[in-house]
């Protein structure tokens, strides 16, 4: 690949990376892990930059890419292993704030994976359903189900902590 | 997506979750250059492939299951409105539909999942409020009301004797049900599982869970035990969609979660698989098939292409594709749809942005009225009798409201 090029995609990855680690985040509830997936992804864009070009649907397409191998990752169980070790990521702080999104990432941690990605994508990320779809390699319909069934989860493990209120008081 | 209250305010609820690590960011993309020019050269060398998250090695991916068919090239219908061959007696003459809001016995919300291959039975669910639906089915437009278990139940296929299949999430998983006349049962199997199809003899089709993986499955009956259907190869997962009236099964299946999808064939008598050819497309080959379900000799699905690189966008475009299991042989539209039925005519019926429904038949694409007249609006649609006459589906009425609709066609 040209220097040219090179620079093109430390500047295209460079840009993306709050978003991208963001999304990691989200999906992962761990740092660490994060930005090891983070790093594979951009790690498998490099080899593909040069044919991409100039592309409207590049964010699309790295998203797919760090939401696959997430679930692939969980599906080899990989996440159990630590690159980094340390301990997982928790943070005592006085923020009440902070403290309900620990609560609220633990039990987003619970749901099943791919449910997990469907409400990651579709509500933090606001992507429409076709979108998720295209991104998951499924259909509409899936993704509404698995959304439904994400959501219903996320519901049961939230239900007896009154979080919703309280959260809700605050916004 | 339509969403409940509840769902609302989760969904809102995660919102709060939008923050990045708090913790400075270890990602170095010059690492990153160096480890895929590692990977490159590695893959020149013949290296067996790239470890993944840069760790760990798997191993080969299993062996082909068969010989790489030779693909016909597609019979490229159609241009909206240019006359396509289809493979029973085409005529020129584009259906007239009609569609109407089918009766529900509770007030509110109502969506058909699926239908029976005669048009006469269509199954849905209603809406009450919170995430638990009562099922509903049709027989020739009567609605019958049965409950099951869980939430977010959906009958997903029905047979001409009115048993219909389908799924409901108890606890934290999938449970597979089948219900006739009124009568729910649960289809016996060990851990989560859903049906997704049944034909004529009562046989259902549908998937296991494996923790995060699906493993297709068959029951002889409602009241057999679940069998698994053999995969191409030890990482291979998913689910089956349809299954023919022969026995004939097709399944959505993938090389590991993250593997492209593609349709696999058991056929009756065979012990093992076959993946069907992927299609080709106006622009090269499909890289992959998201099969739907079974009409007759044909496997209705979207078939992805990733767009060349060096033009002036990417990412995939998707075309409604069927293949016969037969011949191997692929016809692919290039109107731009999501396709989510068809019958052995070669009809498809999708959802298009902005249309209520669009049908695609030798006379081209068109789309399904509203019901009662009116102006633009959205639905979807998720049954076609065998005959192309009866569809099932719904329409978005904005506010959080749609309806179960039925199209007759003439």
């Amino acid at each position: 690949m040209s220097e040219t090029a090179d620079q093109e995609y430390v500047a295209y990855v460079t840009a993306r990376l709050p978003a991208l680690r963001r999304l990691a985040y989200a999906l992962c509830g761990d740092a660490d892990q994060a930005d090891d997936l983070v790093q594979e992804t951009a790690t498998r864009l490099y080899p593909r930059w040069s044919r991409l070009g100039e592309v409207e649907r590049l964010d699309a397409y790295v998203r797919t890419v760090l939401v696959r191998l997430f679930l692939d990752s969980r599906r080899r169980g990989w996440w159990r292993v630590h690159l980094f070790g340390g301990p997982p990521d928790v943070r005592s702080t006085e923020d009440r704030g902070v403290e309900d999104r620990t609560v609220l990432r633990a039990a987003l941690d619970r749901v099943p994976p791919r449910q997990r990605a469907v409400l990651v994508l579709r509500f933090l990320h606001d992507l429409p359903v076709e979108e998720v779809a295209r991104t998951l390699g499924c259909s509409a319909g899936t993704v509404k189900s698995q959304t439904s069934h994400g959501l219903a989860a996320m519901r049961r493990l939230l239900g007896d902590r009154e979080l919703a209120g309280r959260i809700g008081g605050e916004r | 997506m339509t969403m409940t209250i509840d769902e609302k305010h989760v969904a809102d609820l995660l919102r709060q979750l939008e923050d990045e690590p708090d913790r400075p960011s270890r990602i170095d993309l010059a690492r990153a250059i160096r480890e895929a020019r590692r990977r490159r050269r590695n893959r020149r060398a013949g290296a067996a492939g790239a470890a993944a998250l840069g760790v760990l090695a798997f191993a080969a991916l299993p062996v082909a299951l068969h010989p790489r068919q030779s693909v016909e090239p597609p019979e490229r219908a159609v241009v909206s409105g240019a006359p396509t061959p289809g493979p029973a007696s085409p005529s020129p003459r584009p259906p007239v539909c009609k569609g109407e809001y089918l009766p529900v016995p509770v007030k509110g919300r109502s969506l058909v999942t699926g239908g029976d291959p005669s048009g006469r039975w269509l199954a849905g669910r209603l809406y009450p409020g919170g995430m638990s639906h009562p099922i509903v089915l049709w027989h020739d437009g009567k609605p019958e009301k049965v409950t099951l278990p869980g939430s977010d139940q959906r009958m997903l296929d029905v047979n001409r004797d009115g048993l219909a299949v389908g799924e409901t999430f108890v606890g934290n998983r999938s449970q597979a049900w089948s219900v006739r006349a009124g009568r729910a049962s649960r289809l016996p199997v060990d851990g989560g599982a859903g049906a997704t199809a049944v034909n004529d003899t009562g046989r259902i089709v549908g998937f296991r869970q494996v923790g995060d993986r699906q493993l297709p499955v068959v029951w002889k009956s409602p009241q057999s035990r679940a069998v698994d259907l053999p995969l191409p190869g030890p990482r291979w997962e998913g689910t089956a969609v349809g299954i023919g009236e022969d026995g004939t099964v097709v399944g959505k299946v993938a090389d590991g979660p993250s593997g492209d999808l593609r349709a696999a064939i058991w056929r009756t008598g065979s012990s093992r698989p076959e993946l069907l050819p992927l299609p080709s497309l106006p622009d090269g080959v499909a890289f992959q098939f998201a099969p739907g379900s079974l009409a007759g000799d044909w496997v209705v699905g979207t078939a992805y292409r990733e767009l060349d690189p060096g033009r002036a966008r990417t990412g995939w475009q998707l075309y409604p594709t069927r293949i016969n299991i037969r011949t191997g042989k692929s016809v692919v539209l290039t109107d731009p749809f999501h396709v989510e039925v068809g019958n052995d005519r070669g009809w498809l019926a999708g959802q298009a942005r902005g249309k209520v429904v669009v049908l695609h038949t030798e006379a081209g694409l068109r789309e399904l009225p509203r019901p009662g007249g009116g102006g633009a609006a959205v639905g979807a649609v998720s049954s076609m009798s065998d005959d192309g006459h009866v569809l099932g589906g719904q329409l978005d009425l904005g506010d959080l409201q749609f309806r179960a609709v039925r199209w007759t066609c003439r």
